[in-house]
């Protein structure tokens, strides 16, 4: 059973020069205890997808369609009784079939509060900004837990922040440092132990070590997957690099250009990928194993999503592209445990 | 099976070397460069006076106590005996983590900042003590294209001012319709395809990919015969930093110019360098053909940092520690010995008294480590 569903999500940046599609049409699922890689250039919609999931668009964002399917959603509204007329009042021409609502769509803003930190996580891009410069770093991960728990003692909250720096692996003497004290691998350990410290199902990682030496970055990872495991949790792994997927995530999804072109088990898709771009994508990185190999150059530039291009987004850039790729939009064609969304593939079906 | 690959290469190497004749032939060597850059309270005190953090008021002390506690002067060795020769037409990767003294060490051999003791030779020539005007005629011959595409083109110059102004700073072209010329020509080298269109517009109306190429196209437009490329494409996007490494690897070839590659990331550094060396704060530690260094490093902290480099593969995770202890220190009065060995795990207390210099293992393979030959 998906702890997390998203069905058809569009999110759109409304500016002077049109919208921007920064995610169109995205769908997928996150298992219980999976990891799921989410790929793509920069531009490509990664973060605005796991910003939806958090609904933090920001102004002049809008999340247009879609659903997001999250189980405990329910437990959060504060009227239960009125539901049932919410829902109604929602979902006036649908027929109510489920007697509680589970979109996280659904919910108002100060309830959506009560998932954010709480049930779904977020670690966020750039250790080296994500703290707050002026607070010491123990006081920053305490209120996290007050926030959610204001009843809680501060003693036995002060306990459980130097439990979470222990287990990400940060001396418990450091947490009254102040930010600047401490070196990027602990800024962004302390960033994942801020995130795991209210018990969340979900953590979303934005980038987590894209900031960081190789050394560190290695560390960080492991102690990212012991904890993923300790912990049971479900994580998105938001990285524009392909290895760092490679080394911790169970399932890949490619996007490009607001669209998910590929998604499927992780071990298939790169002995095996389906889609041009990931061929191209998985080609142009450059490998320390294996004997050297020349780098892919996909050429051309990610194109502009105020007017993205018709068809399917890639076929400009595309080596394989066809005169169908301009006309019709590829739809998802199941492939092993995943989609692709190529019309390659889709003439095969037919 | 990777392995044989590396040694029918290496094998080719050699076997190429002598009948290119002059191609071994050392270009710029460096030896015994060291800079140190001195940090004092006065530093501190006076971004204070300056008001810098005057508005996170009662906070103040306490925060500036923890950023400087001691009263004397103390010094950051960047770069601290550094050796190293570049041949004509060849590729010399830097590589080290952040910190460890790689742009400084450019920096430094296009004098853009002032060593504290060293020399540099360039064509068998002492550069060292050039002047700044002397140095002119030096950089006719030595370019740079640096990190960030987004802030080393200026705003207000148009793409053909950019690449022009090597060309009318160092006096080697007066005419304006001749210059054009050469600009035009550059710029559909390096891709951007067709020139006239890109002439006339602004940095801001170009893509990240297309900046850096500006860059690559404004170091060569001189011609160079050396060019230091400090992490060229580490702020590019995966899809579009393939492009810009082939422009350079094709203009290297070509025209035979010699690269200083510096850059991070090793599996990039073994794409394109043919020799590497790596750093750890502010020393070479290991040095040698790419591929050697790479499936057969003697460092231990080339070893470390072999090991923790992603692999894009799933079937290759690591599993097992990486052989390395704790984080990088800081570069702040390094004690005597071999300044790897607090985070060395075969380290014993010889380590801590001898200061290890770099032994050749093979006749192009060197190595900063007393004990290199036990642990191997």
């Amino acid at each position: 059973m998906a702890i997390l569903e998203v069905k058809n999500l569009k999110t759109y940046f409304h500016t002077k020069g049109g919208s921007v599609k920064a995610v169109d049409n995205v769908s997928f699922k996150l298992e219980k205890g999976e990891v799921l890689g989410l790929a793509g250039e920069s531009g490509c919609g990664k973060t605005t997808t796991c910003l939806s999931i958090m609904r933090m668009i920001p102004y002049p964002g809008e999340i247009l369609e879609g659903k997001l399917i999250y189980d405990k959603a329910y437990e959060v509204m504060d009227d239960k009784k009125n539901v049932q007329r919410r829902m109604r009042n929602l979902f006036k021409k649908e027929e109510v079939e489920r007697k509680r609502t589970r979109n996280l769509l659904n919910l108002r803003e100060h309830e959506m509060r009560r998932i954010r930190g709480n049930h779904i996580a977020m670690v966020f891009q750039g250790a080296m900004n994500a703290l707050n410069p002026v607070h010491r770093v123990g006081n920053q991960i305490l209120e996290a837990i007050k926030i959610h728990n204001p009843e809680v003692e501060k003693e036995e909250a002060w306990e459980s922040v130097i439990d979470i720096l222990e287990t990400v692996g940060i001396d418990s003497s450091r947490a009254r440092d102040y930010p600047h004290q401490l070196s990027g691998g602990m800024k962004q350990r302390a960033l994942i132990a801020m995130a795991l410290v209210n018990n969340p199902d979900i953590v979303i990682a934005d980038e987590p070590v894209t900031a960081l030496d190789v050394i560190v970055q290695s560390q960080v990872l492991k102690a990212t997957k012991q904890l993923q495991k300790e912990f049971d949790l479900s994580m998105i792994m938001i990285t524009h690099d392909l290895s760092v997927i490679a080394e911790v995530c169970e399932t890949l999804a490619i996007m490009y250009a607001g669209k998910l072109v590929e998604y499927g088990n992780l071990r298939t898709l790169f002995k095996e990928p389906f889609h041009p771009y990931t061929q191209a994508l998985i080609n142009a990185f450059p490998s320390i194993i294996g004997p050297k190999k020349e780098l892919f150059d996909i050429g051309g530039v990610p194109p502009n999503l105020i007017n993205p291009p018709s068809g399917c987004r890639f076929h400009p850039r595309c080596p394989k592209v066809m005169p169908i790729c301009s006309k019709e939009v590829p739809i998802n064609t199941p492939i092993k445990e995943g989609f692709v969304a190529c019309h390659l593939y889709q003439e095969k079906e037919k | 099976m990777s392995k044989e690959n590396v040694v029918v290469e290496a094998i080719d190497l050699k076997k190429l070397f002598p009948v290119m004749g002059g191609f071994l032939e050392s270009l710029f060597s460096v030896e015994n460069m060291k800079i140190s850059f001195k940090i004092t309270k006065k530093y501190f005190s006076d971004l204070f006076s300056k008001g810098g953090f005057k508005k996170f008021g009662s906070l103040t002390r306490e925060y500036f106590s923890t950023v400087f506690s001691s009263g004397e002067e103390r010094f950051v060795h960047a770069v601290d005996g550094l050796s190293f020769k570049i041949h004509r037409g060849e590729t010399f990767g830097l590589v080290g983590e952040s910190g460890c003294g790689k742009s400084t060490t450019g920096l430094l051999l296009l004098h853009l900042l002032e060593k504290t003791s060293g020399e540099m030779y360039f064509k068998g020539e002492d550069i060292t003590a050039l002047s700044r005007r002397e140095m002119k005629d030096v950089r006719k011959e030595i370019q740079i294209v640096f990190q960030n595409p987004y802030e080393s083109l200026s705003p207000r110059f148009s793409i053909l001012n950019i690449v022009a102004e090597p060309v009318k700073l160092l006096n080697i072209m007066h005419d304006e319709a001749e210059i054009e010329e050469k600009v035009k020509a550059d710029l559909e080298e390096v891709g951007l395809i067709p020139a006239e269109d890109f002439m006339n517009r602004f940095p801001h109306e170009l893509s990240g990919g297309q900046r850096q190429r500006v860059g690559v196209a404004r170091a060569f437009i001189v011609d160079p015969v050396f060019v230091v490329a400090d992490e060229p494409v580490s702020m590019l996007d995966v899809s579009i930093r393939v492009g810009v490494l082939k422009i350079m690897r094709e203009l290297t070839i070509q025209r035979g110019t010699a690269f200083l590659f510096i850059t991070h990331d090793l599996a990039l550094a073994r794409v394109m360098c043919d020799r590497i060396a790596v750093m750890y704060l502010g020393r070479i530690v290991e040095q040698g053909p790419t591929e050697d260094v790479i499936h057969k490093p003697f460092h231990p902290y080339t070893k470390a940092l072999i090991a923790a480099v992603p692999k894009p593969d799933p079937d290759a995770r690591r599993t097992e520690e990486l052989p390395i202890i704790g984080e990088v220190p800081s570069g702040i009065d390094i004690g005597t010995g071999c300044r790897f060995s607090p985070r060395c795990i075969y380290a014993v207390a010889k380590c801590n008294e001898i200061d290890p210099q770099l032994e050749q293992e093979t006749e192009d393979h060197l190595v900063a480590c007393i004990r290199y030959k036990d642990i191997n």
